[in-house]
């Protein structure tokens, strides 16, 4: 079975370069534009492969919508609840991104599992597929 | 292209429309695979396909084939392939990407003579 890592990002342009890296590593990139697309492909690689997932913080909900809320975190925490790695990769600004920690670490407490990483200030995508890989040797 | 270096894959989830549409292929002598929607994305992923062909189904299904086929136009780039992607179903849609599935001869042996 061909392992996975689900990638979420609604610019095309981030999203390829996310998947390109995930190739690199030998991985097959599953990739999302909205969080629909994530939920479902979580639930349908959850016991086929998937090693974890890659996510951007803000992209749309629905096919169309706008990236207004921090669809994000609602993944990472259908990631934790199916004890699956997640890391986030963000350009957020580090200094106006208490919120987004504060909500991460109710995510957890309420889950009782870790997130394995959360990039800020830009998207590196190549930081946070090493963090995902490195949580994911870990185990 | 040269027909022999066509391959298409054709994914849905109804076997008769699948069947139709690989038959129809065939006629060609073209290389055509078929495919469920839940097998396909690993097949596509590690094949060289040239074409690939989702099937709407009717009713609930074709939301399903939609679905797949909206995935299909992210998830290609991003796998580096470049095979042509297209819709069939059973509508009268003059699109590029459509083709259209002529169902009256699976309704009529259905109705006039499996049912009868």
């Amino acid at each position: 079975m061909i392992k996975k890592i689900i990638v979420v990002e609604d610019k095309t342009e981030e999203l390829e370069k996310a998947c390109d890296l995930v190739m690199a590593k030998g991985f097959m990139p599953l990739a999302c534009a909205t969080n629909e697309d994530a939920v479902d492909t979580i639930k349908k690689y959850q016991d086929k492969g998937l090693v974890g997932i890659l996510t951007d913080l803000h992209f749309p909900v629905r096919e169309g919508g706008s990236p207004e809320g921090a669809s994000g975190l609602h993944i990472v925490y259908k990631a934790l609840m199916a004890d699956i790695s997640v890391v986030i990769c963000s350009d957020i600004d580090h200094h106006k991104a208490d919120w987004a920690n504060d909500l991460i670490g109710a995510v957890e407490k309420a889950t009782g599992k870790k997130v394995a990483g959360f990039v800020q200030d830009s998207k590196n995508w190549e930081r946070a597929l090493g963090l995902l890989l490195n949580e994911t040797r870990e185990d | 292209m040269d027909k022999k270096n066509l391959k298409v894959l054709v994914v849905g989830e109804f076997d008769v429309i699948n069947a139709a549409v690989k038959s129809a292929v065939d006629l060609y002598s073209v290389q055509c695979d078929v495919m469920s929607i839940e097998d396909a994305e690993e097949m596509i992923f590690e094949g060289d396909y040239t074409h690939i062909i989702v099937a709407l189904e009717r009713d609930d299904d074709r939301e399903k084939g939609m679905l797949f086929y909206n995935l299909l136009k992210i998830r290609l780039p991003a796998w580096q392939k470049s095979a042509k992607l297209f819709k069939a179903g059973i509508l009268n849609v003059a699109a590029d990407d459509y083709i259209r599935v002529p169902t009256n001869i699976m309704d009529d042996i259905a109705t006039k003579i499996i049912l009868a």
